[in-house]
């Protein structure tokens, strides 16, 4: 009887100090969360309820803010082309990164060099990634033009830029040869962890590469593919360096993403408390769709 | 092996991350640091555009003087921004140049001290840019004084000019004279163009095109900058007049070009014409397939007339070395500065008492100046700087549409909208 009440009172007691060890291991992280995230987001939140100038003292004003979102045309402009461009980079991320990853995914000669070369782009900072290709984009001294042409390319001038849709399609390029890489090696780390055996048993049974892919790695990738839609889901929406550094939104701001009228608010016409508004507006909406992308992508229970 | 070096690449990142934190500190550190008396380094903000001239006047007063003044060039793009977070800080640099649209919005925003007792003890006053000096003057105050001197006129290739058979000593009368022109050399091969023409910059286009518009005696603002004018007749004219360029060939059909890269291609000598600012002088030098003419920009109809840009310079709000900062403005206002330093840069003084340069394309240049007008609006940076500001539409819309005067008359009240808000 008393042993064991010492002995309960010695495990809560021992449960006590591995909590406090526990929140002592883990207090930096949250203290980093704190600092970089939680107070920050506060401060966001209050600054989107105020009319927040510059220079000057910001005066509270309700949700005036957020109603001023539905007057914004730019932003509004922007939502479609944003939208549009998430679900273009994250389909085609989905089908690049996984083809080069396949074609990479065994252990034969060179195929090292193969991996290091997909995945080196992702080394270039994105902001210096797009001034690089803003340059071979250019008409007058790129090299890109000239090099298209004496591959056969039709003569006449290649408008990389010249209409939205020729600025979203080279845009992507330069986009997908900077992140390819990079969600080809989450593919690879997700093709690794498949059990040899079961493709063994898949062969043994007779499968072909098809059915192979199809009723064996693709299920077995549910998770990996989960991640790669939520980063690039996420990143497309985000997306603001390659437009705001190669197309500056044009021509006639048919390539302005959301944060790019966000920023617009902020930095140019300093409206603050609006451009808040816009951020925490986009934060909502980002939590909501990543949290459908978890539902719909959930393991579910096997049937009986 | 894949895994360790991508974090490896990942610590590297953090490191470098850090590294460019702890750098941003300093310099943030540095940048508020004014002095608080004679001695300490006085800090100094100018555009990449005037970076030129700055960096020649900071080396010249740094190598002859003992309280050092300290220059950070700043990317034009990003120059307001930059100033707007400084200000938001009261990290202001003592020394801040601006350009000269954007004076009147740094005067209303008290970003600069109120110079005038010092301005007005200066004997050359008089002499100095006088449209400068407006923009950055408000209720008899002046705030700040001119730095550089950017004007835009048309800047032509003479050796191109004789081939196509045109007298480059003869002024250009209109816009049609301009065309006819342009289309000749044009024709003399494919890789030639008549008129170079960068359309995607409606900064660029308002330097370049509203002295078409004032040489037709008309106005693209109102006189207090809260309306647009450019659904006037002579502005319709002088759109009209570009509408047709970029349709016959005269103007090339590139329309993503913002004007940055203008001068290079210019130097390469397959260009007729450029309408550009003096910087052509410093940035292209004659060679045997390019010679440089300058004359004035007409109008549609007849008439001339410039866009007086630049930088003027002034001493912010937060610094805290005020005398020390306006010994080096009065300097490089004076002889040394305006003639020597500037006549070796071939750039304009901003002094009229002031010659520096035997070159007659300087002497073309300054004769120009007298019909030299600076637009005065608070809101210039985002209606008209701004890519996503609305004037870059409407500019494009009546350069390139079937229709200039729809185009206009159907966009002004977003550029009068764009100028008046809060």
């Amino acid at each position: 009887m008393t042993a064991t009440a010492t002995s309960r009172a010695r495990s809560a007691a021992w449960k006590r100090r591995q909590r406090r060890l526990g929140l002592t291991y883990s207090s930096p992280a949250m203290a980093f969360v704190a600092v970089f995230f939680i107070i920050p987001l506060c401060l966001a939140a209050w600054m989107s309820l105020n009319d927040w100038p510059l220079i000057g003292t910001p005066t509270f004003n309700g949700g005036a803010n957020y109603l001023a979102i539905g007057q914004n045309q730019l932003f509004l402009q922007s939502i479609l082309f944003t939208v549009k461009w998430a679900v273009v980079t994250t389909v085609l991320f989905l089908f690049v990164a996984l083809g080069i990853a396949l074609l990479v995914q065994n252990a034969r000669p060179g195929v090292g060099f193969f991996r290091t070369a997909f995945l080196l782009p992702a080394a270039v900072g994105l902001a210096s990634c797009s001034l690089l290709f803003l340059g071979l984009y250019d008409n007058d001294f790129g090299p890109l033009d000239d090099l298209m042409h004496a591959l056969g390319w039709p003569a006449g001038r290649i408008g990389f830029l010249d209409t939205g849709d020729a600025a979203f399609t080279w845009v992507m390029v330069m986009v997908m040869w900077r992140f390819a890489g990079f969600n080809m090696i989450i593919f690879l780390t997700g093709l690794q962890a498949i059990p040899t055996e079961v493709y063994e048993a898949t062969r043994t049974d007779g499968a072909n590469w098809w059915q192979t892919l199809r009723y064996v790695t693709l299920p077995m990738l549910r998770p990996t593919i989960l991640l790669i839609l939520v980063l690039s889901v996420t990143g497309g929406l985000l997306a603001f360096e390659p437009f705001y550094v190669i197309t500056q939104g044009g021509p006639n701001n048919s390539t302005v993403t959301m944060v790019m009228s966000m920023f617009r608010e902020a930095f140019t016409l300093f409206h603050l408390g609006n451009a808040a508004a816009i951020a925490i507006t986009l934060m909502i909406v980002l939590v909501i769709v990543n949290a459908l992308q978890f539902f719909f992508f959930r393991e579910r229970e096997e049937r009986p | 092996m894949m895994i360790r070096s991508i974090r490896k690449a990942a610590a590297a990142g953090a490191a470098i991350a850090a590294g460019a934190l702890l750098l941003s500190a300093c310099s943030g550190g540095s940048s508020g640091d004014s002095g608080s008396g004679s001695g300490e380094p006085i800090t100094m903000w100018t555009r990449d555009v005037t970076a030129t001239q700055s960096q020649a006047l900071v080396d010249a007063w740094n190598s002859s003087h003992d309280q050092k003044v300290k220059l950070t060039v700043v990317p034009a793009a990003n120059y307001l921004q930059k100033v707007g977070v400084a200000a938001g800080a009261n990290d202001l640099p003592c020394l801040m140049a601006s350009d000269v649209v954007y004076a009147p919005n740094f005067v209303q925003k008290g970003l600069w001290n109120d110079i005038s007792d010092k301005v007005d003890s200066l004997s050359f006053k008089d002499a100095l840019a006088p449209g400068h000096l407006e923009v950055s003057s408000k209720d008899g105050k002046t705030y700040a004084v001119p730095h550089t001197l950017a004007i835009s006129a048309i800047f032509q290739n003479d050796v191109l000019l004789e081939k196509a058979g045109i007298d480059p000593t003869a002024p250009v009368k209109s816009l049609a004279e301009f065309d006819a022109n342009a289309q000749k050399v044009a024709a003399l091969g494919s890789d030639k163009v008549g008129f170079l023409f960068p359309s995607d910059s409606a900064g660029t286009l308002s330097f370049t095109m509203f002295p078409s518009i004032w040489a037709g005696g008309g106005e693209a603002l109102s006189k207090d900058g809260t309306k647009s004018l450019l659904d006037s007749d002579e502005s319709i004219a002088t759109f009209a007049a570009y509408n047709k360029m970029a349709k016959d060939g005269s103007a090339p059909t590139s329309k993503t070009a913002t004007g940055a890269t203008r001068n290079d291609v210019f130097a390469k000598g397959n260009v007729g014409y450029v309408l550009a600012s003096n910087a052509v002088l410093q940035g292209v030098s004659d060679s045997d397939s390019v010679k440089i003419g300058v004359q004035a920009i007409p109008g549609a109809e007849g008439g001339s007339a410039t866009f007086l840009g630049g930088d003027v310079m002034g001493i912010s709000s937060s610094c805290k070395d005020v005398d020390g900062a306006w010994d080096f403005l009065k300097w490089s206002l004076g002889k040394e500065a305006q003639g020597d330093i500037y006549g070796k840069l071939n750039q304009l003084p901003v002094r009229s008492d002031i010659q520096n340069s035997d070159d007659p394309r300087i002497q073309a240049l300054v004769d120009i100046i007298k019909d030299g007008r600076t637009p005065y609006s608070l809101r210039y940076a985002e209606t008209f700087n701004d890519p996503q500001g609305p004037a870059l539409k409407v500019f494009r819309d009546a350069l390139f549409g079937d229709d200039p005067a729809a185009a206009l008359k159907a966009g002004n009240q977003s550029i009068t909208d764009s100028l008046n808000q809060q």
